[in-house]
């Protein structure tokens, strides 16, 4: 007789979804159904996106492009949308390399960002999500009314996109990088754009990251405030990076909640 | 992000500046408790259930914001109406 234990069933019924350098998945995954929702793939053109939102919406609705990890659209990304949507967001995800390949195919870390992650250009980047927000107005997004919002790889993002564009009315930013190396594909990190931000953010960072230091978040702040910027940050002093990944070891429950509470907030105070 | 329960007014002369500002509809950067910079423009000062609430114009969204979560107000209108001013 086969002992399994409740572990053991949820690893095996949400393990599919996930990227392949994130499997096992921890027993903490958070899984959000999509009763009452319009939630599934569809087609920017060639860009592939996960989309999540109120299926019975009858105006149009705020929206939040929600910018992937490292590890592609997975089913983390996709449950994120998901939780956005019966918050009453229209929630997209797009896949941001898909010309260069499948995040969730790479067993490990290092090919993963060696063979892929790098060779992503910040500028096609930010055009895509230009390419989500326009479909997503087309398709019952409301265009003044747009936030973003990504984490760990989406949570730089998420900063570079917020002074690209004045269309976004907020931005939460998870973790993501801040300063750093620079290079033809990655020609500015998010402190080189500090005095470009067109839209409040929102910092959310972990105390104990070990690669993305309290410094250059000391950095990043008075960065904006010279720059005289609306921005905000919180920091999980018992966090370590991902702490909202409820799938990985480093997700920090009571981190995650406040922090999500808080992005949520962000976004109505700006109108989103 | 959530303020106290009881408010705390604060001081008449930072009081005046918050009225200069509002006034002028000056663009000013403020800094709160929580440590949130907003910059933002000033547009009225009002009482509400014996809270006092600055608000202003941030991002094309009206806020409200209790007085007692300032920590302090600058003028970045060119010329600026006033310096930095430390509220609490």
């Amino acid at each position: 007789m086969t002992t399994e234990t409740r572990r053991d069933f949820l690893k095996a019924s949400v393990a599919s979804g996930f990227a392949l350098a994130v499997q096992p998945v921890a027993a903490t995954t958070l899984q959000t159904d999509s009763t009452g929702l319009t939630a599934g793939m569809v087609q920017i053109g060639p860009l592939p996106a996960y989309r999540a939102m109120p299926a019975a919406a009858t105006g149009p609705l705020p929206t939040v492009l929600v910018i992937q990890e490292i590890f592609g659209v997975h089913e983390h990304i996709q449950d994120l949308c998901r939780r956005l949507a019966k918050q009453g967001y229209l929630a997209i995800a797009p896949e941001l390399f898909y010309r260069y390949g499948d995040a969730r195919q790479y067993a490990d870390v290092d090919s993963l960002i060696r063979e892929l992650v790098s060779k992503v250009p910040d500028a096609e980047v930010l055009a895509d999500l230009d390419a989500t927000a326009a479909w997503a107005a087309s398709q019952g997004g409301d265009p003044q009314r747009l936030a973003v919002t990504g984490y760990c790889w989406g949570g730089r993002i998420t900063w570079l996109y917020a002074a690209h564009t004045p269309k976004v009315k907020a931005g939460v930013a998870w973790y993501g990088r801040l300063v750093g190396p620079t290079n033809p594909n990655t020609p500015r990190q998010p402190i080189d754009v500090a005095s470009q931000l067109k839209a409040p953010v929102l910092g959310l960072y972990a105390g104990q990251d070990k690669g993305i230091s309290l410094e250059s978040v000391a950095q990043m702040q008075a960065a904006l405030k010279a720059q005289k910027q609306s921005f905000a940050f919180q920091i999980y002093d018992t966090a370590a990076h991902g702490f909202n990944a409820d799938y990985r070891p480093s997700y920090n429950a009571a981190a995650a909640q406040d922090a999500w509470a808080a992005m949520l907030a962000w976004f109505k105070r700006f109108g989103v | 992000m959530s303020a106290p329960a009881t408010y705390t007014p604060i001081a008449c002369a930072a009081y005046d500046y918050l009225e200069i500002a509002a006034m002028h509809r000056e663009p000013v950067q403020l800094v709160l408790h929580d440590g949130t910079c907003l910059q933002a423009v000033a547009c009225d000062v009002r009482v509400r259930a014996q809270i006092e609430y600055f608000v202003v114009e941030c991002a094309g969204a009206v806020q409200e914001i209790r007085l007692d979560q300032l920590v302090s107000i600058e003028s970045l209108a060119q010329p600026p109406r006033f310096a930095l001013i430390q509220i609490r």
